[in-house]
């Protein structure tokens, strides 16, 4: 999904009128608001904002503004402009082939900024085609399109690379505190307890970077400041950790170690083929207990 | 404080009932109530029928509202009931930051709070980008 995101080409949203349709219209001018009614529709640009609600919040004139407008009535005429505008209730925003749905959107115009939230049991989420990502409240940046979510949910289609594999693709599902989708860097960065799962390995780490190719594809995860790796029985830590995704394997380095039912294995680096299960240690040490892998070893 | 003028005006004391033709008025609204936020209000119609001590009448023949604020609006005709003013026909209204059509329209006459109903289609204006 990120690889999608980081695809879409980045217009800032023009400036000029936001065009709107509702069932209803009511203006409050003393709070400085107009509220639109059923089937509300927002269109500014290519951004399309449809909800049940909407409100839409005026700033606030500055004094010299409003002494101008006591001197010269015409003035105020035009002078007021939407800072704010606020839509709920099934709200889905469209732009380009992005669509995000939500139970809220908030649209500061002036920071160029729309925030997504939902419930837990409905929350916020983006797609791009069958590319979805979730969170718990998602920040679509309009001018730059660069993606903030607080407890990302994401699948990473897009990382199979099939080409040369006959395994079928496998999903890396990723969860964390924090994601910022930086669009020119094609980089998604992950902090805060990342998970990362796929298949049956599991990785924890307090900070991943996903990089994408030209084409939205993942090329690497780089997870760092402290790595778990666990599959089945199997475990293994280091201080960093980089997977790439065409050769599917996962290489620890600073301090990497290896434990397998009582075998441990320390080196400069470990390399770790997610789909084979192989293993591979550069200037090895430890200790193996073949007595251990009997079971296996029958099994095969 | 309403003043008003008009081509033509019929007043009949009984009922207090009023006909005016070409009509006019203006409306100084008192301060911090809801109308004050629109400033001056100025209500001009080519007919103007009503029952002043029932408050209650119809304006028609094209109707014309505009606010010292800048806020304009038009309709072919306007019910006017105690507190509420309703239009069951077209709206056109435009002011500061905000331009609307409307096929219907429903006001407080306080002014705190001015609907427009029955669909409504038209544009907000958004704060420039720094």
């Amino acid at each position: 999904m990120t690889g999608a995101i980081i695809l879409l080409a980045a217009t800032a949203l023009p400036s000029g009128p936001l065009d709107f349709n509702a069932r209803n219209m009511r203006i409050e001018p003393r709070e400085r608001r107009v509220l639109l009614d059923g089937d509300v529709h927002l269109t500014r640009g290519d951004l399309h904002v449809t909800g049940e609600h909407a409100i839409a919040e005026y700033a606030k004139q500055s004094a010299s503004a409003r002494k101008a407008r006591a001197r010269k009535a015409e003035a105020a005429a035009g002078g007021q402009t939407v800072e704010r505008f606020t839509v709920r209730g099934n709200v889905r925003v469209q732009r380009g082939s992005r669509t995000a749905t939500g139970e809220q959107g908030v649209v500061d115009v002036k920071g160029q900024t729309l925030v997504l939230t939902g419930t837990p049991e409905t929350p916020p989420v983006v797609r791009d085609g069958a590319e979805t990502l979730s969170g718990e409240r998602i920040l679509l940046r309009l001018d730059s399109e660069d993606v903030d979510v607080i407890r990302p949910r994401v699948v990473l289609r897009r990382s199979l690379a099939d080409e040369g594999h006959a395994a079928p693709p496998t999903p890396v599902k990723v969860e964390a505190d924090h994601l910022v989708l930086l669009q020119a860097h094609r980089l998604a960065r992950f902090t805060d307890d990342v998970v990362l799962r796929r298949g049956d390995a599991v990785a924890r780490s307090p900070r991943m970077e996903a990089r994408y190719d030209a084409d939205g594809q993942l090329t690497t995860l780089e997870l760092r400041g402290g790595v778990d790796v666990r599959q089945g029985d199997r475990r293994a830590t280091g201080e960093s950790a980089d997977y790439d995704a065409q050769a599917r394997t996962l290489v620890l380095q600073g301090d990497p170690k290896l434990y397998d039912q009582g075998d441990v294995l320390t080196g400069d680096r470990i390399d770790l083929a997610l789909d084979s299960k192989e293993v591979r240690v550069e200037r090895a040490r430890g200790r193996l207990r073949p007595e251990a892998h009997k079971r296996e070893a029958a099994a095969q | 404080m309403a003043r008003g003028n008009a081509e033509r005006l019929d007043y009949r004391r009984a009922g207090a009932r009023m006909e005016a033709v070409r009509g006019g008025a203006v409306i100084h609204p008192d301060p911090g109530t809801g109308v004050a936020a629109f400033g001056s209000v100025r209500f001009v119609a080519e007919r103007v029928e009503g029952e002043i001590a029932n408050r209650r009448g119809i304006a028609s023949g094209g109707v014309r509202v505009d606010t010292a604020r800048g806020d304009t609006a038009r309709t072919e005709r306007v019910f006017y009931d105690g507190d509420f003013l309703r239009s069951d026909v077209p709206v056109a209204a435009e002011g500061p930051g905000y331009r609307v059509d409307g096929r219907g329209m429903l006001a407080r006459t306080d002014g705190t709070a001015i609907q427009l109903t029955d669909g409504v289609v038209g544009q907000l204006q958004m704060e420039a980008r720094p």
